[in-house]
């Protein structure tokens, strides 16, 4: 195991911290508190519900939109929280970084933990709502830790580079919202999969997201086994992203007490 | 065993502004495609440390002195890993702890208790061993009623104080303190040395920066000068003090022979008429002693004669001169005029002509003093010149708490 992983292991007490004190901050200073956490995904349905299968009907297989709507929004809500807190978590924190030392990564790290922890107050709402549907659940739907895990690392991977790239290039965090929303549209989360066409398919399967958001609804609505060849491409990127962009950002992170 | 091994480091940091827009890289690009010398203007790069190499054994206590800008701080910079060499190597064994110029890694946002348990955690400690000390902590930095307010409410003396407290708690093995401690009050000061000689006592290493030579040289089994990157000297703390002492007193006297300096006070310094021929100018302030003889090392007991020359164009009737003597850290010593009890009798001048204004004996303590002498009018507020360049130093061991005492007279003592 490399030095700084282990170094990471024993810096775990201070991640704890941190987390405790990011996720007491968020919840404290907004009025909303914990609703919020519900909220976001929750209005981005109804909303999307509203046109999408009122105003221009989108067709789901006879899934209702909402639940199918929700079931992609819930996982890409945290990716995207996840992300925008963490990749300018490092800039946000340079008087912390410049003047004593101690795992860079555990800034970004920690603000994936808050949005797991939002996502999963989120998710109470969801197991109301697959009871309202009336979703059948199948034994498939053990596989979905696994999905969220690839997720996870990719969420990490992605925060590790863009997070040591924002502190030399400071407007990356301006690019961020535009590449999510970008991205979101080239994930079927408002849309199946089934409406992208068959030639555009090898393409669109290069984007983990996409495998995953499939995942996602295939072992919770559908009791369906996730499309392993494409499930193991994406975990395939998402670690070797994630193991690149780690090394990457402890390289780069000797340099950013120097760049205040 | 060595706590510390510096070996040859050296530190560079890019000069001018960095890359810091993603914009900017993308428009440089073809710019670096298609310039000469590939490299962008802005590159210069500026050593602050150059071949830097010492070690500090385990129990240590090493003082770091030296002018500003002399690299001091990126020397306990590199140690803490904030930042990292550009060349060579450091070792460092133990625990850490570091007070690096104001803020030690506050998070301001957290109030005083939140930062305790993140700074605690930051150094490594579990929650069960900061409980312990907590109240100690905040007893020592004397902030109990302030502990639970946010740390950017603090002032910079509180900032300190709890920084230290926290440093001196966590059973660190190596100390690094940073001059910050100069921020807070003198009972603060005498705290924490009081405290840093009990880590000492119980087996600390401390690399101690300090611009106080008094604590230096009291606490500081070994000091080192640090010059524009490099290390002048090395050694006994006295030592290196006197070596830096007297390499100050050049400085300052090789700044006021040559150009004429900016930050000068009068107008009437320059040597040689360089204003209005009507105005009054002081040109030239000779230090000398008993003998007669241009001097710039004295001793508290020697005599000091300043022989002040000056044209004056135009007659002035009700002159005054007032010589000032000014120590290093600006203290004003002494101001003397010559304006005696019944009002002066003093003549008026016109021409050239020099006033003579005997010191004896100075029993001033050791330091660097500027000599000040403006010529003014006795009856109203007019200054018609002045000069504050000439430098002279009082030589002798520095025997008390820092620039406690302006003025050493001579004392016997008697027992019985």
């Amino acid at each position: 195991m490399p030095a700084y992983l282990r170094e990471l292991l024993g810096a775990r007490e201070l991640l704890f911290t941190w987390t405790k004190r990011d996720f007491r901050v968020r919840y404290s200073q907004s009025v909303l508190g914990a609703a919020w956490a519900i909220l976001q995904p929750l209005s981005l349905m109804v909303i999307f519900s509203v046109i999408f299968s009122m105003f221009i009907k989108v067709p789901t297989d006879g899934i209702p939109y909402p639940i199918f709507a929700y079931t992609a929004l819930l996982p890409w809500s945290f990716l995207t929280n996840s992300l925008s807190s963490a990749i300018p978590s490092l800039v946000n924190n340079m008087n912390l970084v410049s003047k004593i030392y101690f795992p860079r990564e555990i800034l970004p790290l920690s603000a994936i933990l808050v949005g797991f922890a939002d996502f999963m107050v989120a998710s109470s709402i969801f197991v109301i709502m697959l009871l309202i549907y009336r979703v059948p659940l199948g034994p498939c739907i053990v596989l979905l830790p696994l999905a969220l895990t690839v997720q996870i690392v990719l969420t990490f991977g992605i925060s590790l580079a863009a997070s040591a790239i924002n502190v030399f290039y400071r407007d990356v965090r301006f690019v961020i919202p535009l590449a999510l929303q970008i991205w979101m549209y080239l994930s079927p989360v408002i849309y199946p999969v089934n409406l992208v066409p068959e030639k555009l398919l090898p393409i669109y399967f290069l984007n983990p997201m996409a495998v995953l958001i499939d995942t996602y609804r295939r072992v919770i609505l559908l009791n369906q086994m996730p499309d392993w060849p494409h499930l193991g491409l994406a975990a395939l990127i998402s670690f070797s992203l994630t193991i690149v962009a780690y090394r990457y950002f402890k390289r780069a992170e000797r340099e950013f007490a120097d760049l205040i | 065993m060595a706590v510390i091994e510096f070996e040859h480091v050296s530190k560079a940091y890019r000069l001018g502004a960095s890359r810091t827009s993603l914009r900017q890289a993308i428009v440089q690009v073809p710019h670096n495609l298609f310039s000469r010398n590939g490299t962008q203007p802005n590159q210069q790069l500026f050593w602050a440390l150059n071949d830097v190499s010492f070690r500090v054994e385990s129990g240590e206590v090493l003082g770091i002195i030296g002018p500003n800008g002399a690299g001091k701080s990126t020397i306990l910079k590199l140690l803490s890993q904030v930042t990292f060499p550009t060349r060579g190597h450091i070792r460092t064994r133990g625990r850490l702890a570091a007070l690096i110029e104001l803020g030690a890694g506050f998070h301001p946002d957290l109030s005083g208790r939140e930062n305790i348990y993140l700074n605690g955690a930051i150094l490594g400690l579990k929650r069960w061993e900061i409980d312990a000390q907590f109240s100690d902590i905040v007893e020592f930095a004397g902030l109990e009623k302030f502990i639970d307010t946010p740390v950017k409410r603090y002032s910079s003396g509180m900032y300190v104080r709890l920084a230290f407290a926290i440093a001196a708690h966590i059973k660190a093995e190596l100390l690094l303190i940073d001059e910050v401690l100069s921020v807070g009050d003198m009972a603060f000061q005498q705290k924490c040395l009081t405290k840093m000689n009990q880590l000492r006592d119980s087996g600390a290493t401390i690399v101690f920066i300090s611009h106080n030579m008094w604590s230096v040289n009291t606490f500081c089994k070994r000091a080192l000068l640090l010059r524009a990157g490099q290390i002048e000297a090395e050694g006994d703390p006295d030592e290196v003090i006197q070596i830096y002492r007297r390499q100050e007193s050049e400085g300052l006297l090789l700044r006021s022979d040559g150009a004429h300096i900016s930050d000068d006070a009068g107008s009437g310094s320059q040597n040689g008429a360089h204003g209005p021929v009507s105005e009054t100018v002081i040109t030239q302030v000779e230090l000398l002693n008993k003998a007669g003889q241009p001097e710039q090392a004295f001793d508290a007991s020697d005599h000091l004669l300043i022989r002040t020359h000056y044209v004056a164009p135009n007659r002035i009737e009700t002159p005054l001169f007032i010589i000032r003597i000014r120590r290093a850290d600006g203290v004003i010593c002494c101001s003397l005029t010559n304006r005696d009890e019944d009002n002066f009798a003093q003549p008026s001048i016109h021409g050239r002509g020099t006033c003579e204004a005997r010191i004896g004996p100075l029993q001033l303590v050791p330091d660097i003093y500027t000599v000040e002498a403006h010529i003014v009018d006795g009856e109203q507020p007019i200054t018609y010149a002045r000069s504050s360049r000439e430098t002279f130093h009082v030589e002798g061991h520095v025997s008390g708490p820092d620039h406690a005492g302006v003025f050493e007279p001579h004392v016997e003592w008697l027992l019985s």
